[in-house]
């Protein structure tokens, strides 16, 4: 069958870009020189990577505890190889001695024979089976949770920048990449060479002039199978690289459907994807061409051994049975028909590993690529951890200091300078500022979600550094301006930081913020799904569960990003009642773009580019007249429809 | 392209030619065998003592006959050979000319098919259609059209090989097939549920997986990445469960039917045997009868898989015609022309819809814009704001009522001139992974350089753009630059610009632009809207309160209309949301996204120190 398709990945796109192919099509002539230069393309994951012998040994390490029953498996398909190769003789003696025998009784015992070494050896085969692909599929199944777990200690800013897509893949699509190899690399390669080194030594064995004879094409066949493999290799790479970039326009153009027909592109965009279809054709025939001329040149091969095992044979045998009949020459060492048709078997199980070799050789190319893009990321440093001999911290009163932070996501650009500031215990904190004044930073600082690079932050007293991360979170609430919910129930999304909470605890979460019948009002009330990621209900609902969940975890210390989506007045009160119950007797710190939760907190600090340049209460800055009360007064003119162009 | 007809009758051909030139080579192998038997016996006593070539060139020896069998036996394989690659290479050509059009097909229907379609798919849904059914699809087509073929005629050539050379032998391979085929189909069915098992508990390791990182910062935060482990890993393991069970049905099932195969080709062998034995059959006929079987074996099998192919093509065509022959959700009339030139002027005449029936979004909504005004429509989440414009681009047809655009009912209008005439700009608002430039100049691909600075001009587009790395040839999307939300906003702005539509819908359009930017944009807009129809979606007052005309939206209806004075004067929603909008004061709501934000960058911006993103 043809090629078409790569197996299924994710859509991905990559740099390399075929110029001289696509270059000129694939962009609207727009005109001006704005327009003429090559765009380009960032990342490059389809690549075919070398054999490399460190990936394997490290890929092989994982299947270390099961070493055991992996050997037994190979041992078990060394037998069947064995019986396999006991085949052949027992036909030539069922050629040279049952036959002319005249006797049935001779020929049914020798078929017997060859009947029960085939029974044999396909249960051994069975056996290897079993047993090799029961090691690998737990090999797979380690790797997979060895990957997710190194995901639960990875940085944050691995999520910030790497796409989810991408993540999945390295679980998914990688790992089943993998699987290919765990579960048949070492077996394929031993049983395979075994089958070819044995009927090779069978027919030297047999007669060392046919043997000679036959020896000239091996390396004529090496040479094939590796011109062949560099071909196909550099042909799939091409297939994959411009199948992608037909997937991922496929997904663009359903993806941005809206803006297609909105904008009229139907047309254009076909025309596109059609040359994009165009060249993935192109690669195809390519692809087929060189099976299509190697696997006959295979076959061919194979024919041009069998045809010098009859001639050479038959020539062979008849001047030696010549030499018997005048007694020149004993009949136990002349060479006899059945031998020739065991040579004839010997050299068919000789070419069948050729195929499969090369097949392995192309799923390894594959693999590693798989295997490196897993194991990059496993070798990724977790970037924030507990230090050693951290400790738990006791449940903690909530008071924060901040000491001379700074911080940067790439450390030369700091968006937090120098930043000191303390919370006391209990008190409500707004953070105000523009986009990028280091508002949200300063909240990831204190969950611990990133390493700042100079001062402190403490809690209660105590460096965050010296704590378990682990200790610390359980005692501080977040809610983001996203408001994530698993998919499930509304009451399985509250309880989520607490599996063990009883239906009356979450209840009573929500009775204490107010909301309680809010949730029941709902269709399935507290069962209502939340759908995908919460989509299924609105952003609104999606903020009460978030402040429920964070009741329900009972922290001392609550963070909260505001979310600066706009909804409706009815639900926005339930909200804002529900926060000033929810901040209640915990230090909290929100970046605040309410106008309500600002006037309403205990201090307000305004941040500009990463420095606290005002601090106080509503009142206070506003008579102070400064950057936050000419904030407000504008807010407050814009809010009455006087901005303008006046 | 070649039509597909030509490429399936070519790869038709060259499969037949294939099987009965596989069968003959099988035959031709039969003489030179007989002659290595006939010196083993000693039937023959010639000798090549003079040289073998002579030998083989003695007019009526035996040599002789080994060497036309061994010219003939090379002239099929060299044949074979070719026949071997031409039906390689034709089947790419035929299968792929196939799925081009197949493909190509599906990509139109599913840009044209219209909006309540693709409401009800996920897009990776619509993906795995276009591509992976399609796929299924296509392999049927080559492994049962083919296949049949190969298959059919290699079954022959076989059978004519065994009855040629003894019909018992043909009986005796006969009787082997039907064990064969029970058993294969057996494993199939058995095999069935558990690769459907093994796919929904690998899909639900993917899910905990997805939601896991999705959710990264919920579990770091509650610090359940234990409770997560433990997710996973009770995942892991169901799916090792379910992969094992397949391991466990292929040891059982796999020596059964190999042993099924190896023993019919061990029993025709033993039944050869004693025919040669008792000199009723030739030795030669006896090899070529175990290769015929092996190669008969294998077809056998061959079938089983084009039974596999065949019922996941029923489930994958069929999902493809959905894809294929959904109607339009607005169809174009025959005699639809384009619209009248005009400035933009919109009639609602007592208009109804809903996504699902039963459930209208508007009810019974009429007003008039002149052409040339601006229109404010408020009204709280969900009162069908947005409904109300995606009916004006005709995305989807009013149930009851209708819609005129410069008086042409929108229903008579050719669709690519209702898109022409409206420009959209959303809150939210989808960019190609393509250079900057081209994401403006998306709906006119023959703009100008200058046209494409001139829009990104008036959005205030220009000067961020000019300090992108690669400026207007920056490539943006995944995997380029990534833009905040408030430069997305400016390039929608500028493609809905260089659109030059009479009707510009701005659903929300500016709220992730600060104000100041966002004044001098509508200044620019209005310059350049100038006796064109504007339409400002928004639940902002200081946003609505600039209309000419002001609609308020609340379930569906229209329940207040006029400017914003006349509202102010009359109790209702509007003066509601605008007292608690202007209450800059202690309990005041809905002070929308982060209005302190964008003030101090205003600011900010002023005294020239902050860039444009962070």
């Amino acid at each position: 069958m043809s090629h078409d398709a790569p197996p299924a990945e994710m859509p991905r796109r990559s740099q390399r870009r075929d110029a001289s192919r696509t270059g000129r099509q694939d962009r609207p002539d727009l005109g001006g020189d704005l327009l003429s230069e090559q765009p380009e393309r960032g990342d490059q994951e389809n690549r075919y990577k070398p054999i490399s012998m460190k990936l394997i040994s490290r890929l092989l390490g994982w299947m270390k505890p099961y070493r055991g029953l992996y050997a037994l498996g190979v041992v078990c398909g060394i037998l069947s190889v064995g019986m396999e190769l006991a085949a052949p003789r027992l036909v030539q003696q069922i050629i040279d001695f049952a036959i002319p025998s005249k006797d049935m009784n001779q020929v049914l015992f020798w078929a017997a024979l060859w009947l029960g070494a085939v029974g044999i050896g396909l249960l051994f085969d069975a056996a290897q089976v079993g047993m090799t692909n029961r090691c690998g599929e737990r090999v797979v199944t380690d790797l997979r949770m060895a990957l997710f777990d190194h995901l639960q200690r990875l940085t944050m800013s691995y999520f910030d920048q790497t796409k989810l897509g991408r993540i999945i893949t390295r679980g998914t699509s990688d790992m089943d990449a993998l699987r290919g190899t765990v579960i048949g690399g070492i077996n394929t390669m031993v049983l395979n060479v075994l089958l070819m080194v044995g009927s090779g030594a069978m027919i030297c064995y047999t007669d060392w002039r046919l043997f000679l004879a036959l020896a000239w094409l091996i390396p004529v066949l090496a040479l094939c199978n590796r011109l062949y493999r560099r071909r196909i290799g550099v042909a799939w790479q091409v297939i994959r690289v411009h199948f992608s970039r037909l997937t991922a326009n496929l997904a663009e153009n359903i993806t941005g459907v809206r803006v297609v027909s909105a904008f009229n592109r139907q047309d254009e965009n076909l025309n596109r994807y059609n040359v994009l279809q165009e060249i993935n054709t192109a690669n195809n025939l390519k692809a087929a061409n060189i099976n299509g001329i190697y696997q006959p040149l295979l076959e061919t091969i194979g024919f041009a051994g069998q045809v010098i095992v009859l001639a050479y044979g038959s020539v062979l045998v008849l001047h030696e049975q010549a030499l018997v009949r005048q007694g020149l020459m004993p009949a136990a060492t002349a060479l006899t028909a059945g031998q020739v048709i065991k040579v004839f078997f010997y050299w068919a199980f000789f070419m069948r590993p050729t195929i499969t070799i090369g097949n392995f050789y192309n799923t390894l190319m594959q693999t590693m690529a798989s295997a490196e893009r897993v194991f990059d990321l496993m070798d990724m440093k977790p970037g924030v951890e507990d230090r050693p001999g951290a400790k738990d911290m006791p449940r903690l009163k909530g008071e924060i200091a901040f000491e001379r932070v700074t911080f940067g996501y790439d450390p030369q650009k700091p968006v937090i300078h120098d930043l000191s500031l303390t919370i006391p215990a209990g008190k409500t904190f707004a953070l105000v500022g523009a986009t990028g004044s280091g508002k949200s930073s300063t909240l990831s600082l204190l969950a611990r979600f990133y390493e700042f690079q100079q001062g402190t932050i403490s809690v209660d007293g105590v460096d965050i550094r010296d704590a378990t991360m682990r200790s610390l979170h359980k005692q501080m609430g977040l809610v983001l301006q996203v408001n994530y919910l698993f998919e499930g129930t509304i009451l399985d999304n509250i309880r989520y930081p607490k599996p063990e909470a009883t239906d009356e605890e979450v209840y009573a979460a929500a009775k204490s913020l107010g909301i309680h019948e809010t949730f029941e009002a709902l269709p399935s009330g507290y069962l209502t799904q939340v759908g995908e990621r919460g989509a299924s209900v609105s952003l609104g609902l999606r903020q009460l569960v978030c402040f429920t969940r964070v009741l329900v975890a009972n922290p001392s210390i609550f963070l909260l990003d505001e979310a600066t989506s706009s909804i409706d007045t009815v639900t926005e009160n339930k909200v804002q009642a529900a926060l000033e119950r929810l901040v209640k007797g915990r230090t909290t710190v929100i970046v605040a773009h309410r106008l309500s939760t600002i006037t309403k907190a205990d201090c307000i600090v305004v941040l500009e580019h990463g420095r606290i340049i005002e601090q106080g209460t509503h009142s206070e800055l506003v008579a102070k007249k400064g950057t936050y009360a000419q904030m407000y007064a504008r807010f407050v003119s814009h809010q009455m429809g006087h901005t303008g162009p006046e | 392209m070649a039509p597909v007809k030509f490429h399936v009758a070519v790869n038709a051909l060259l499969y037949v030619a294939y099987s009965i030139t596989e069968v003959l080579t099988l035959y031709l192998l039969k003489t030179p065998v007989n002659i290595v038997q006939k010196f083993a016996t000693g039937e023959v006593t010639e000798t090549a003592d003079a040289g073998v070539w002579a030998w083989m060139t003695t007019p009526g020896s035996q040599g002789e006959a080994l060497l036309y069998a061994l010219i003939w036996l090379g002239a099929a394989r060299l044949a074979l050979s070719l026949f071997a690659w031409g039906k390689t290479v034709s089947q790419s050509w035929q299968s792929m000319s196939m799925v081009y059009y197949m493909r190509a097909a599906v990509y139109d229907r599913l840009q044209r098919v219209g909006f309540s379609f693709h409401d009800q798919y996920s897009t990776g849904e619509m993906v795995n259609r276009s591509l992976s059914d399609l796929q299924n699809v296509r392999l049927f087509v080559n492994q049962g059209l083919f296949g049949g073929i190969d298959i059919l005629f290699t079954m022959a050539g076989c059978f004519y090989l065994f009855l040629r050379g003894s019909p018992s032998m043909a009986l005796a391979a006969l009787l082997s097939l039907p064990f064969w085929f029970w058993a294969i189909r057996k494993y199939a069915l058995l095999s069935q549920p558990i690769y459907e098992r093994q796919m929904d508990a690998s899909d639900e390791m993917v899910q905990v997986l997805t939601e896991n990182i999705a959710g990264v910062h919920v579990v770091r935060a509650f610090a359940t990445e234990d409770l997560e482990r433990g997710k996973f890993e009770t995942r892991c393991k169901t799916l090792l469960k379910r992969m094992l069970e397949g391991v466990n049905l292929q040891v059982k099932m796999t020596p059964l039917i190999r042993g099924i195969a190896a023993a019919s080709h061990v029993l025709l062998f033993t039944l050869g045997a004693v025919l040669v034995q008792r000199g009723q059959l030739e030795l030669g006929d006896l090899i070529v009868f175990g290769s015929a079987m092996t190669i008969l074996l294998a077809r056998v099998q061959q079938l089983n898989q084009i039974t596999d192919a065949y019922q996941r093509a029923v489930v994958s065509s069929g999902r493809l015609f959905e894809v294929l022959e959904s109607p339009d959700s607005t169809p174009e009339r025959p005699d639809s022309a384009p619209l009248r030139p005009g400035g933009g002027g919109v009639k609602f005449s007592r208009v109804t819809f809903g996504y699902e029936p039963g459930r209208p979004v508007l009810n019974d909504v009429s007003f008039t814009v002149p052409a040339g005004s601006k229109v404010a429509i408020v009204g709280p989440t969900g009162a069908g704001k947005t409904t109300l414009s995606a009916l004006l681009g005709r995305f989807y047809d009013p149930d009851l009522g209708s819609i005129a655009v410069d008086g042409v009912d929108l229903r008579d209008a050719t669709l690519s001139s209702v898109r022409s005439s409206v420009g959209y700009v959303f809150q939210e608002n989808y960019l190609f992974s393509d250079t900057v430039a081209r994401n403006i100049a998306y709906s006119d691909l023959g703009a100008q350089g200058d046209a494409v600075k001139e829009a990104a001009r008036v959005a205030h587009a220009h000067e961020f753009i000019e300090r992108l790395p690669n400026r207007y040839n920056t490539v943006i999307g995944e995997y380029g630059a990534s833009l905040s939300g408030g430069q997305k906003q400016r390039l929608a702005i500028a493609r809905a610009i260089l659109h030059n539509p009479r009707i510009l819908v701005l659903d929300d359009a500016l709220s992730a632009v600060d104000p100041e930017t966002e004044a001098r944009i509508r200044e620019e807009l209005e310059r350049i809207m100038a006796g064109r129809t504007v339409f400002l979606i928004t639940s902002r007052i200081s946003t609505a309160r600039q209309a000419d005309r002001i609609l308020v939206l609340s379930q569906g209806r229209i329940v207040q209309e006029g400017t914003h004075d006349d509202l102010m004067a009359e109790p209702g929603y509007y003066r509601d949301v605008a007292s608690s909008q202007f209450a800059a004061s202690e309990g005041a709501m809905g002070t929308l996204a982060s209005h302190m934000d964008r003030i101090s960058r205003a600011s900010a911006r002023r005294s020239g120190r902050l860039d444009d993103e962070p």
